[in-house]
């Protein structure tokens, strides 16, 4: 299936998102790692030509921003699944209006 | 094909070509599913047969274990309540295994038809869940992949038989299964 720039650095973001939740509860870093790559990822968009969808990732940066990303597992599970609702909302609205 | 040839040749298939699967196949493989056994005869599952683009997008972005495009994905979960009575904890262990049950009349029609698929336990639950509007209290178990095979992977190693299987007490060989592949 043929998607676009938009849809692939979307779908990309999602999937790093999913696996920081995957790894938030194991020990070790793993999880706060990709949840750097998560917040790389989406400071980097506005640079990134052909991406829409400007709203959404604004609003993620400021929830990442309000956020203290260092906290205890559970708050940061908070956190990732206040973020993942985002991603899924988005992509109903987009999807289904 | 006799349905031991059709457990013989079962593989999991992880890349698929573009081909839809007919309704009419779809139908058929959940029917398979529906018929499993389940402990109780209680058939607490739920199927959710994913088929629209848009969702499959979705839940693979939610399932690290999803590999290829899959034409449609079986998401199959159930309500996490306690038994109602006594005995095992259907909610959780029974329910689980009739799961299983399902999953595999799932991958076996689906190869009768000409399908593949594979098991895939490896998701973000949460993720799911939202995606397809699950209640509070439901939890997918598992996914199924579907689609039509782009290659026929050989069969994986295989223990012998010989070594997995005890004859009335635990470590006794049987003798008329030693050698044999």
């Amino acid at each position: 299936m043929k998607s676009s720039l938009d849809d692939e650095f979307f779908d990309l973001t999602c999937k790093v998102l999913n696996y920081a939740i995957e790894f938030v509860n194991v020990p070790g870093y793993a999880s706060l790692r990709l949840l750097d790559i998560f917040k790389g990822l989406i400071e980097l968009q506005p640079q990134i030509e052909g991406i829409s969808r400007g709203e959404f990732y604004q609003k993620l940066r400021i929830k990442l921003e309000s956020r203290d990303l260092l906290a205890e597992a559970e708050e940061r599970s908070k956190l990732l699944d206040e973020l993942l609702t985002m991603f899924v909302d988005e992509w109903k609205n987009t999807s289904f209006g | 094909m006799s349905l031991l040839d059709v457990i013989k040749t079962r593989r999991s298939i992880r890349s698929f070509n573009d081909e839809p699967i007919s309704d009419e196949d779809a139908e058929k493989i959940l029917d398979a599913a529906r018929l499993a056994p389940s402990g109780g005869n209680r058939q607490r599952w739920d199927f959710i047969y994913v088929k629209d683009p848009r969702v499959l997008r979705m839940i693979k972005n939610c399932s690290p274990g999803l590999y290829g495009d899959a034409a449609a994905v079986v998401v199959i979960g159930m309500e996490m309540v306690k038994a109602p009575f006594g005995g095992a904890d259907y909610g959780r262990i029974v329910g689980v295994l009739d799961i299983g049950f399902a999953a595999e009349n799932i991958l076996l029609a689906a190869h009768t038809l000409g399908l593949g698929g594979c098991a895939i336990a490896s998701f973000n639950e949460s993720c799911i869940k939202k995606v397809i509007d699950a209640p509070a209290a439901w939890r997918p178990i598992l996914l199924v992949s579907l689609g039509y095979p782009s290659d026929q992977p050989k069969m994986p190693p295989k223990k012998q038989l010989s070594e997995v299987v005890h004859l009335d007490r635990y470590g006794r060989k049987w003798e008329r299964l030693e050698g044999k592949t």
